[in-house]
Order: structure tokens, then sequence, then C-alpha cells
């Protein structure tokens, strides 16, 4: 049985709200190679179908929060990030105002081939000003025990 | 018939293609090699609300589901699951024991059969090294594994041939190109999952190559 804080699975927790300003998106834009013209160029993106500048969908990965939810999980000592699903709802604008929002939706073990593993998911939701929901993102982050630790 | 005896949908937590994305490739690969079917083996769950036969109506193709189990003795594929079995067994457990497992299959009228066997942690060899007793009622192991590395795939050949068991093959596949890598040939048909247990007991099939199901022109 994997030891963890059984109190914290599914509470949502709001980890910070982020001002969207075109500076913004042009410096991800620039950062990550996006050269369409709906992302870089205001006048081209008016007589795009979004009608105007918006930011490339994983522009979400910018808003970091300072502290994630912790089910101190007792197992292991090396962690990595084991994957990401992303659904994108709505574009993210210029004066946007984003609000994260996080919650651990499940917890649990597996063995593979180097051993017992730990799967903590979490699902981070992304909302406009508007209460829209932009992006929803499921990250599960895996705990392992050290190589030596293992043998 | 040919069949891949060990695919993952995105239902699996590490798998990253849809049914029907499976379908559409395979659609493709068809047109050059024979592949009647699939079984879709779920890591730790039965899928058992999904239906695919529509999928495989329209696709011309067998669609089976079974389970992938984490075990105290290393993965087991489960073929041929039923209420029974989900009763006795809570899937998410990846502790179960596996010598209860394959022999709860049998009892059930299903078959139990241990995947990758020659892998480390999650393979049958090692516990079998270590002294593990898997019962009476182990028929067959999963001789080629589509994710295993040749020396992984040498031991659980060895295992089949030492305890004489009977070998299948599967892909693996957690992605919509690693279907059909490895596959098991049948020599009599098979139209439902009742019959594929069936045939896995009979004894009467082998593993092969994705090469080895190429159509001859």
């Amino acid at each position: 049985m994997i030891e963890f804080d059984q109190s914290i699975l599914g509470k949502e927790f709001v980890l910070g709200t982020f001002q969207v300003t075109e500076d913004m998106m042009r410096a991800f834009a620039q950062a990550v190679g996006e050269t369409c013209p709906q992302y870089v160029d205001p006048e081209a993106a008016r007589n795009t179908a979004s009608g105007g500048l918006v930011a490339p969908p994983i522009f979400y990965d910018v808003f970091r929060a300072d502290q994630l939810p912790d089910p101190k999980v007792k197992f292991g000592k090396v962690g990595f990030n084991a994957g990401q699903r992303c659904e994108f709802h709505a574009p993210i604008r210029p004066g946007d105002t984003i609000t994260m929002k996080t919650r651990i939706t499940d917890v649990y073990e597996k063995t593979g081939r180097t051993g017992k593993m730990v799967f903590v998911v979490r699902e981070t939701t992304y909302e406009n000003q508007l209460s829209e929901k932009v992006a929803v993102v499921e990250q599960s982050q895996v705990r392992r025990e050290s190589g030596a630790a293992r043998e | 018939m040919i069949i891949d005896m060990h695919v993952h949908s995105d239902v699996s937590d590490d798998g990253m293609a849809a049914v029907e994305t499976y379908m559409k490739w395979l659609a493709k690969l068809r047109r050059n090699h024979r592949i009647d079917g699939i079984v879709f083996t779920e890591h730790r769950l039965f899928n058992r609300d999904a239906d695919y036969d529509a999928l495989a109506r329209d696709y011309d193709i067998l669609i089976f589901k079974g389970t992938e189990a984490d075990t105290d003795c290393g993965h087991v594929l489960c073929y041929g699951m039923n209420e029974k079995i989900l009763s006795q067994f809570d899937l998410k457990n990846v502790h179960l024991s596996g010598r209860d497992l394959i022999s709860a299959m049998e009892d059930a009228g299903g078959i139990g059969i241990p995947a990758h066997p020659g892998r480390r942690y999650i393979g049958l060899v090692e516990h079998l090294e270590k002294g593990y007793d898997i019962g009476h009622a182990l028929r067959a192991a999963e001789q080629l594994n589509g994710g295993s590395s040749k020396q992984e795939n040498a031991r659980a050949q060895q295992l089949v041939v030492e305890r004489q068991l009977f070998g299948i093959g599967g892909s693996d596949a957690h992605f919509v190109s690693a279907v059909g890598k490895f596959m098991t040939t049948f020599k009599r048909p098979i139209r439902t999952v009742q019959d594929l247990v069936e045939q896995l007991y009979s004894g009467d099939y082998r593993p092969i190559t994705l090469e080895d199901a190429k159509i001859q022109a």
C-alpha cells in the first residue's frame, strides 16, 4: 500500500491569477520559434479565423505556481514528469486574466521493468475572466527509488 | 487466424492512441499483412463498458478485450475476463497473487498468461528464479513481446521450452506504429473471446513476427 495524505485527493486549490499581455505572448512565441501570424502579428491576425492575436495553445505553461499541493507520498527519492494530456477549449488573448486551479485526482502504484513506481496525477484547469475554461492539463508525476535503493 | 494478443489503448495510463486510431493504422498495415484481430489488454483494468463491435464491423477485424494485471510474479495477461474474476480480484491492486489469478482464470473459463516473462521485476522468470511457486495452472507464456529486448525474449523462450508451455506473441504496443510487431497465429478459426480462450488451451498456435504475416504477392 502507498502511504500518502489521502485527505488531499480531489480537493481543489487555486494556484494563482495571471494577467496576460501582448508582450508576454510575443516573448513566448519568440522563445518557441512560433511564426504563425495569428500568434505574432496583430495586424495579420485580424484577418485570421481567430479575429485577432491569440496565444499558441501551450502558452498555459508560462503560468507557474509557487507551490503545488503535495500528497506527501512516502516512497522514492527520484521524481520526474511522466507525461501530460492537454485539452484546449478557448483561445487566450491579450488582456485576459487567467486563473489556475489544480487538484490531485489519483495516486497509484505500479511495477515496471525498473521496479516499483508511484504516480501522482494532477488535473489543472485554466479559466479566463469570463469563467471559460481555456485549457485543462492532466499531468502525471512519477516517483521511484534510486538505482542503488532498488538493488 | 493472426491476432496481436497484447495492445494498449489510451484507456491504459501509459497508452497513447485511441482504439479507432489503431484501426486506421491497421487498415493500412493490412494491405500488405494478414492481421485478423487485436486484443486490448489494458493495464490493471478491464474496460467492461467499452463496446468495440461497430468498429470491428467497420474495419472488418476482430477486437477483443482483456487485461494486463500486476501481480507478485510479474504482469499477467488475462483473456476471457468475466464477472466472476472481477468480483474476486481488485485489478487496481498491484500485489495480486499471480498464482491465484492464473488458477482462478482457468476456473472461471478464461486463461492467464504471464506477459514479457523475461523482463526484470515484472517478468515471471526472475520470480521463479527466486523460488516463486507458480502452481499447476500455467499453460502458456508470452514468448515474443514487442517491448522486450532480444535478451528478454530469449529468457521468455527458455521458459517456454523448459516448462513445456505454449508460446504466444504480442506487440505490447502503446502507440499505433508498434502494433503487430509480434503476433500469434492460430490454426483454427476464432470468432469470439471464448473461441480465443479455447484455442489458447489447445496449444494449436505459435508466436510470429510482422514479417511472417506479410502477404506474398
